[in-house]
């Protein structure tokens, strides 16, 4: 069984992916906390109801083949944050203190998914009858 | 892999942080450098500065040390005609190295470096818990 058809696993395993892939962004900005003119940088959070908007989920009907489909744009999409910290002499915006408390929050969400992901697994478990594992 | 990236990413800021301490331990192993000859030139303070590095094949944007330049403000002098190299007015040009300012600098390297290796734990956490689902 492919457990990414399932829906449920599908975004469980979506969700992960961004996080993933914040928890770079935050490392780029860590790192470059004293290059010159460097402004942090961070991911579009996902939200429901622009995501309906695009069409991400609603998608246009093809009923013929020369239709064209609709919607589901990009996954995520990077952006230059404007810190709210005065930047430095060197034209340096990163805030150490802000990004630590992203990236622990990212760590935080990230494993909410292993653990809803574990128990899903546990659930499918036992409908096919193992109990735990 | 983004996670892997995340790793790779830290270690490149924990390096460059890492040749700035160096150069701040250099500038204070230095502070009473003078001249090697009457007349010549102290030791200079040297200052590192940092540059975003694009790796293109993993698609991340990396830190590495730019160049390590020299502080170009004025030497201190003193007047100590018994000095070997001192010159004829009995003056000695000392480094422009003020140690207040070195650690400032040596604890903001510091300070960078602990916040590196806190996302370095923290990618690696993530990291680790997916692979405790293989145990599941």
């Amino acid at each position: 069984m492919d457990l990414g058809k399932l829906k449920l696993f599908a975004s469980i395993t979506g969700r992960m992916e961004w996080l993933g892939d914040r928890q770079r962004v935050l490392a780029q900005n860590i790192a470059n906390a004293n290059t010159p003119d460097y402004a942090p940088k961070d991911l579009v959070e996902p939200d429901f109801a622009s995501h309906l908007r695009s069409g991400g989920m609603l998608r246009m009907r093809v009923t013929d083949p020369s239709h064209e489909v609709g919607g589901g744009g990009a996954a995520v999409r990077q952006e230059t944050v404007k810190s709210p910290f005065a930047a430095t002499i060197s034209g340096n915006s990163v805030d150490l203190e802000s990004e630590l408390r992203k990236v622990s929050e990212t760590g935080v969400r990230y494993q909410t998914m292993v653990n809803l992901y574990q128990k899903h697994i546990a659930l499918l478990k036992t409908a096919i009858g193992r109990p735990g594992g | 892999m983004d996670l892997v990236k995340a790793l790779a990413v830290s270690a490149s800021g924990m390096s460059s942080q890492g040749v700035r301490l160096r150069v701040v331990a250099e500038n204070l192993a230095n502070a009473n450098s003078t001249a090697e000859v009457p007349g010549g030139e102290p030791y200079r303070r040297k200052l590192v500065s940092f540059r975003t590095v694009l790796d293109r094949e993993a698609g991340v944007e990396t830190v590495s040390v730019d160049r390590v330049g020299r502080d170009q403000s004025a030497f201190e002098t003193r007047f100590d005609p018994g000095h070997p190299v001192a010159d004829a007015d009995g003056y000695v040009q000392l480094p422009n190295v003020k140690p207040m300012v070195e650690l400032v600098d040596l604890r903001e390297a510091q300070r960078t470096y602990e916040a590196n290796l806190n996302a370095l734990t923290a990618a690696r956490t993530m990291l680790m818990r997916t692979i405790d689902l293989l145990r599941g």
